[in-house]
């Protein structure tokens, strides 16, 4: 059989690209000091001889797949991307960083939705996915160990062989467990166990400088000791620093035990009144019985309990859109249940709910062809339906449970008009909301979401419009915006005046967490978002 | 060639969306992972796992495609080496379509066509298997008349010549390596013993062009396509029965509108007598045995249920599933001939296999792909490992009483 000659690129395409007319976007400024061309080639040489040629690229083709996340942020490309296996290699690589003035991005395993790990100016990507090792896993005294390439879905399988489990992400359990973590990891059981961020131990990390930094227990020998240790504890002034304060390479962080046996439990409302549903909330997390508590309206319960949209979509038609939905373990099922009724009483006091019975909701998504068992499986390990093809913008306040009733008023009347831009999908009904009390109720926090189709200029404009009308709204009732963002927004034109205005102890917090950057990071090599001579943010960014 | 199968040909452009659109949620590196209960599984994408940049796997090589497309980069070596790396599983695209509707698999399978097209596809080491397809019609470049070997005294019917019913499609490896030969004959006496005569095209069949389609040479694909539905068509056969899952997945997906025969590759065929009843093996084999899903035949063609049918029938024979299976089954290494460009990686990816079934305590791994064969075989041995790799038929057939000469 005799093979066609391969047909030749068309005239008009070849021509193009001999006059350079389309071609790589210039992604990085030229500046004078740093990531200049023959820094970049020693520092490509010095990496190449670090951590081995197989494990360094400069390829375009390569670079390229570090140049986007889900953020509607426009693609930067890196200069090159090294692959480190182990802590030592980390240090290295900023070494070689500060030697040859290239700037380091961190990336853990690049699931993010506000561009945490576009290098904004190019330089060394260092990707951590070669350090996914699970150190240490400790059954009996629940805690492990890991590296920062260990994702949700890894850990888990293995925390719930020995009957544990890991805080799970509000993201999918392809997600690193170190880089969620050090962002706050919102998850379903936070009333009763806190952030993940709350259940670090200790750390390890390497410092922009490349020395390394060891905090909490092991600071000093000691074994994991669920307490911070010798004292002062700095093992948590890496979180929310998004690499700019250097790379955790190791992490020790409580597991918690896996019920035996668990009991769901619906109230349901009709009319939107949040009030109601805090003074439920505040009433369960006292309690403190049940492991998982949220406010999952309509479109959320798709995302978190879903297998596929098909799915999510019967889900959503099956449950009605008003919802608190607590989970309740016991050992025994007549524990759990007897935690179910319990729960029920508190909540009958509160307002006006109607209660469905779980054993009646599965019953009805089995006939629909759902599996219940699966669906929680989904809900209390990662989240699987990510609904949309295109941009994610990601909202979340913090405040006072109570407060939340004037903000969620507020900001539903802007959210409401913003989502419904995957057409085809999954079709959300109506705007929806994430609500979930904090540390027993002490705090809560809510998230809303924001969908955009990044080819259509004009769905930009309305989601970015319609999320900082949302987000101003819920702070000029006075939440805290998306705690942990201080990091990333210093510099950043009209917002860092903005914020001190809004939150006057912010200038104070911000020159003090500069100073801190300056004095670990004196060349301002790692996550650069801000130059230490102008105090201004030399690209812009929003995150 | 004879005519385009494929009158409005796709290209990588009409892929837009899917490669602009990714969010880079990371699901397509993941098997399903509320499926398995240790930890190292949750990987199941060979060419990432390998070789960890992000552009190994389909988040990565998405934006490669959307670059290319832009004109932000020119093909690279790199480009190039993660394209063909690539064994075009279909994990990446089963796990990202339930949840965010995009055909990444499909976007690189364009993405080959392009190489192709533009000249800079494929690699070098992919060259010797086009230039034995263009002198001797198989991949092996063994003269044609080796091509009916393998089923020598079986007294099969010259389809080419007298036509058949049905006809028995067994492909280039199946005909041309004499280690999967018996394989093939246990196929034909199992059909026979299933009450199915089978007619063979003996030296006349040509390979069914899998392999070019794989590589992204569509022309040259079409050529083969066209001179194969020529023969078959000649043969008037009701039914065209495959035995490797690669021609069953070009001829299900490309051959068909052009044919009058059902074409249903071989497991499914004897699964659907074992339901009827029509035979029944009786000889007790022993064992825990794993099914291990060609990407194929599972992904590709769907078809899940009906080969774990018949090891169920097999009296004394134990099944076990791998923790990665059906949909989220891991790929023996061996697909999107990256076994020809990558020897060293595809084998390490077949041990990892091996090593699972392994886990979940399988003495033999069972599968109906002779690549799969082949390269779990290698798998097995550079592990060391006491696992067996079986064909499905040579099973059955021993079941059914036969005595494997």
């Amino acid at each position: 059989m005799k093979r066609p000659a391969p047909r030749r690129e068309s005239p008009l395409l070849q021509n193009a690209r001999e006059r350079k007319i389309i071609g790589r976007p210039e992604a990085h400024e030229l500046d004078s000091v740093r990531n200049r061309p023959e820094n970049l080639e020693r520092a490509l040489r010095m990496l190449r001889q670090a951590v081995g040629a197989e494990w360094v690229s400069d390829d375009p083709a390569i670079a390229c797949g570090y140049a986007r996340d889900q953020s509607f942020l426009p693609a930067v490309y890196p200069h090159m991307i090294v692959l480190p296996a182990s802590t030592q290699e980390v240090a290295e690589v900023y070494r070689i960083a500060n030697e040859c003035l290239v700037d380091v991005m961190p990336y853990g395993t690049g699931i993010s939705t506000v561009g945490a790990t576009i290098p904004m100016f190019g330089g060394i990507e260092c990707d951590l996915r070669r350090m996914d090792r699970i150190l240490e896993l400790d059954g009996r005294n629940m805690y492990t160990r890991i590296q920062p390439g260990v994702n949700f879905a890894e850990l888990q399988a293995e925390a719930q062989a020995l009957g544990l489990r890991v805080t799970n992400p509000s993201t999918s359990a392809t997600a690193g467990v170190i880089s969620n973590i050090a962002s706050c990891n919102i998850n379903s059981m936070c009333c009763k166990y806190g952030f993940g961020m709350d259940n670090i131990i200790d750390i390890e990390m390497v410092l922009p400088s490349g020395e390394i930094l060891e905090a909490g227990p092991r600071a000093c020998g000691m074994d994991p000791a669920h307490v911070p240790g010798p004292g002062p504890d700095v093992a948590p002034f890496f979180r929310y620093s998004c690499g700019t304060l250097g790379i955790v390479t190791e992490m020790t962080l409580r597991l918690y035990p896996e019920p035996a046996c668990d009991r769901k439990f619906y109230a349901s409302y009709n009319e939107d009144r949040l009030d109601d549903i805090v003074d439920a909330f505040y009433a369960i997390a006292r309690d403190n019985l049940a492991s998982e508590l949220l406010h999952i309206q309509n479109t959320f319960f798709g995302n978190f309990m879903a297998e596929t949209n098909q799915e999510a979509e019967q889900l959503v038609g099956m449950i009605p859109r008003n919802n608190i939905m607590a989970i309740l373990g016991g050992a025994s099922e007549e524990e759990a249940r007897l935690k179910a009724d319990l729960t029920r009483r508190r909540v009958e006091e509160t307002g006006r709910f109607e209660f469905l019975d779980p054993d009646a909701v599965d019953e009805m998504a089995r006939a629909k062809g759902l599996k219940p068992e699966r669906q929680m499986k989904y809900l209390r390990e990662s989240v699987r339906v990510q609904r949309v093809k295109g941009s994610f913008l990601i909202g979340a306040l913090v405040d006072h449970l109570d407060n939340f009733e004037g903000i969620e008023k507020a900001m539903r009347r802007v959210t409401t008009q913003q989502i419904g831009t995957n057409q085809g999908v999954f079709r959300p009904d109506d705007a929806g909301i994430y609500f979930q009390p904090y540390h027993m109720g002490r705090m809560a926090y809510l998230e809303y979401d924001l969908y955009m189709d990044q080819s259509d200029p004009e769905d930009l404009v309305r989601m970015l419009l319609g999320y900082f009308r949302a987000t101003l709204t819920g702070m000029a009732n006075g939440a805290l915006f998306a705690a942990g963002v201080g990091s990333l927004l210093k510099g950043l034109p009209m917002l860092d005046m903005a914020l001190p205005m809004m939150m006057p102890g912010m200038s104070v917090y911000m020159d003090t967490v500069s100073a801190l950057k300056m004095e670990l990071d004196p060349n301002n090599v790692s996550n650069r978002r801000w130059d230490y001579e102008t105090g201004v943010m030399p690209k812009f960014s929003l995150f | 060639m004879e005519k385009k199968l494929t009158a409005l040909r796709e290209t990588l452009s009409d892929y837009r969306d899917d490669y602009s659109l990714c969010g880079k949620c990371k699901l397509c590196h993941a098997s399903h992972v509320h499926e398995i209960d240790r930890g190292r599984f949750w990987r199941n994408c060979p060419a990432g796992s390998r070789f960890r940049f992000d552009g190994y796997y389909a988040s990565g090589r998405l934006e490669m495609a959307r670059a290319l497309e832009l004109g932000e980069i020119e093909p690279t070596p790199a480009l190039l080496h993660s394209l063909y790396a690539c064994t075009l599983c279909g994990n990446c695209q089963e796990q990202c379509y339930p949840v965010k509707q995009l055909y990444p698999m499909r976007v690189f399978e364009l993405m080959r066509e392009k190489a192709v097209r533009e000249g800079w596809g494929p690699l070098p080491e992919h060259l010797s298997a086009l230039d034995n397809l263009e002198k001797t019609d198989n991949l092996f470049g063994r003269p044609k008349a080796e091509r009916e070997r393998w089923s020598d005294g079986l007294g099969l019917r010259d389809a080419a010549r007298k036509g058949a019913e049905v006809l028995l499609f067994a492909g280039c490896r199946y005909s041309l390596q004499p280690e999967l030969a018996e394989t093939a004959r246990s196929a034909v006496r199992v059909l026979r013993a299933a009450g199915l005569e089978v007619g063979s095209m003996g030296s006349e069949e040509l390979c069914c062009g899998a392999p070019l389609l794989e590589l992204g040479d569509r022309d040259f694909f079409e050529a083969f396509a066209a001179e194969n539905i020529r023969r078959m068509k000649a043969v008037r056969a009701d039914l065209i029965v495959t035995l490797c899952p690669h021609c069953a997945w070009v001829m299900a997906e490309e051959y068909a509108p052009e044919l009058d025969a059902e074409i249903k590759p071989a497991t499914e065929v004897v699964a659907e007598v074992l339901r009827e009843e029509r035979f029944w093996p009786q000889q007790e084999l022993s064992g825990k045995a794993a099914w291990h899903d060609p990407c194929r035949l599972g992904r590709r063609l769907r078809l899940y249920d009906a080969p774990r049918e018949i090891l169920d029938c097999i009296p004394g024979l134990e099944r076990v599933e791998f923790q990665r299976s059906r949909g989220s089954s891991l790929c023996c290494g061996n697909g999107g001939m990256a076994g020809y460009a990558f020897p060293d990686y595809e084998e390490w990816t077949a041990a990892e296999r091996i090593y699972e079934a392994e886990c979940v305590g399988a003495a033999k791994v069972v599968t109906a792909c002779p690549w799969c064969e082949e390269m779990l075989g290698r798998g097995a041995r550079s592990r060391g490992s006491d696992v067996i790799v079986e064909n499905v038929f040579s099973l059955l057939w021993e079941s059914l009483g036969g005595d494997g000469s």
